[in-house]
């Protein structure tokens, strides 16, 4: 039986930050972005920092997400990550910030440094959020 | 009159100590609020992650990972969740008890414990156990990050098998009253295997792959399960605060009412003395 909407749920530690009724969803995986539609076959996904797009009856919206991973069934998508802002609320300014800071963290160490992959992770991040925020604003 | 100066100094002390506890009452209610808010926020997602962990189980009772495995027990790690301030009841003597009986059910194995909180630190310091680590002044940073750091450090322990299986001990938030120590067991995960619906189609898709996906879900599972505890004791902690300042508010108030009674006895009892002395003065001059 096919349902025609998804049950998204996209939570952090600290809190629920979308719970909603969704025609669409796409996140980033690890191996590429790939799509939801309702009545997908069960599946978890590693997701990595980006923009989780979903499709509800007002529209899209955009979320941008940090490390985590997807389980997808066919009613329901859950996407438990670290961190999740919305689009809307993104920080731009913040973020860029952000990014230049860490970007000069990474580049004064070395790819044997224990901190190289989280600087990384922390640029990848914040570039997430920007191209979040710009991406939604340009509309 | 010294006795009346002494009992009015008292009533002034205890009035001024019933002014402390009345503001320390106030905080940790509002402290306990902001506690309750993030226990209640943080639960869909480890009521999640708890049921992605059973599902995997569930599928995946091949593919082995370190943290799952069971070994012999030769060691054993304490996670014990205190205090960093006192004046809060019973909560850390609770958390302390639960310990004991922990490390009494598991004799004759070696007992590590690490701490969070002062008031742990200094408790355990002085006991027959090896303090593996301890994390202090650890109130102002209440997040996800801390919790991460714990859980890092707690999986090296394991993984080194310096430890081989890890319990944490902590106050479970029921309401600002009742709080349960509750130990669980933190290492080896024990995905709660074989439930329900989920077990029956084993055809779940894994990208990259089921054995990618398990270690990260593994891990993140634990600092999942730190950070729970971490924000039950915290509210925990605030509850039994809010119970043991209101207790010492009403008994200030109570010793003030004794007090003040006292005072006006003492009192009457000097005027009535001065009234007696005046009297017979008077009666000796008309004699």
């Amino acid at each position: 039986m096919e349902t025609q909407t998804l049950q998204l749920d996209i939570l952090t530690p600290e809190k629920r930050v979308v719970s909603a009724a969704v025609k669409f969803v796409a996140a980033p995986g690890t191996e590429g972005e790939f799509g939801v539609l309702p009545g997908h076959t069960d599946f978890f996904a590693l997701l990595k920092s980006g923009e989780v797009v979903f499709e509800d009856a007002a529209g899209s919206h955009h979320v941008a997400v940090s490390w985590g991973y997807a389980h997808v069934r066919a009613e329901a998508v859950s996407i438990l990550v670290e961190n999740a802002e919305k689009a809307e609320e993104i920080d731009v300014e913040r973020a860029k910030k952000n990014m230049e800071h860490w970007e000069q963290a990474y580049a004064g160490v070395t790819s044997e440094d224990p901190n190289f992959e989280i600087f990384r992770a922390k640029i990848e991040r914040a570039k997430a959020r920007i191209e979040t925020a710009q991406r939604v604003a340009r509309r | 009159m010294a006795g009346l100066r002494d009992i009015k100094r008292r009533i002034v002390s205890v009035k001024s100590t019933r002014q402390i506890t009345k503001a320390m009452k106030m905080v940790a209610a509002a402290k306990l609020r902001k506690a309750q808010e993030a226990v209640a926020a943080s639960r869909p997602y480890a009521a999640k992650m708890a049921e992605v962990i059973g599902a995997l189980g569930a599928v995946s009772q091949e593919a082995s990972h370190p943290l799952l495995l069971k070994r012999e027990e030769k060691n054993i790690l304490i996670l014990v969740f205190s205090s960093d301030k006192g004046l809060c009841g019973a909560f850390n003597a609770n958390v302390f008890k639960a310990v004991h009986n922990l490390i009494r059910e598991n004799e004759g194995k070696g007992v590590y414990v690490s701490v969070i909180g002062k008031k742990g630190r200094d408790f355990w310091k002085r006991r027959n156990v090896i303090m593996e680590k301890a994390y202090v002044d650890y109130t102002r940073d209440i997040n996800y990050q801390f919790a991460q750091k714990i859980a890092k450090e707690v999986i090296e322990t394991f993984s080194l098998e310096k430890v081989d299986k890890i319990f944490m001990v902590y106050n479970k938030f029921r309401s600002a009253a009742v709080q349960d120590p509750t130990a669980v067991q933190l290492l080896p995960v024990e995905a709660a295997g074989g439930k329900k619906e989920d077990a029956t189609d084993g055809d779940i898709l894994f990208e990259p792959s089921m054995q990618a996906v398990l270690s990260a879900i593994v891990e993140k599972y634990v600092e999942v399960q730190i950070f729970q505890a971490l924000i039950e004791s915290w509210a925990s902690e605030n509850g039994s605060k809010l119970v043991a300042m209101d207790n010492a508010t009403r008994n200030a108030g109570d010793m003030i009412t004794a007090l003040t009674l006292q005072y006006n006895r003492a009192r009457q009892a000097a005027i009535t003395k001065e009234l007696i002395e005046i009297v017979s003065g008077a009666d000796a001059l008309k004699s």
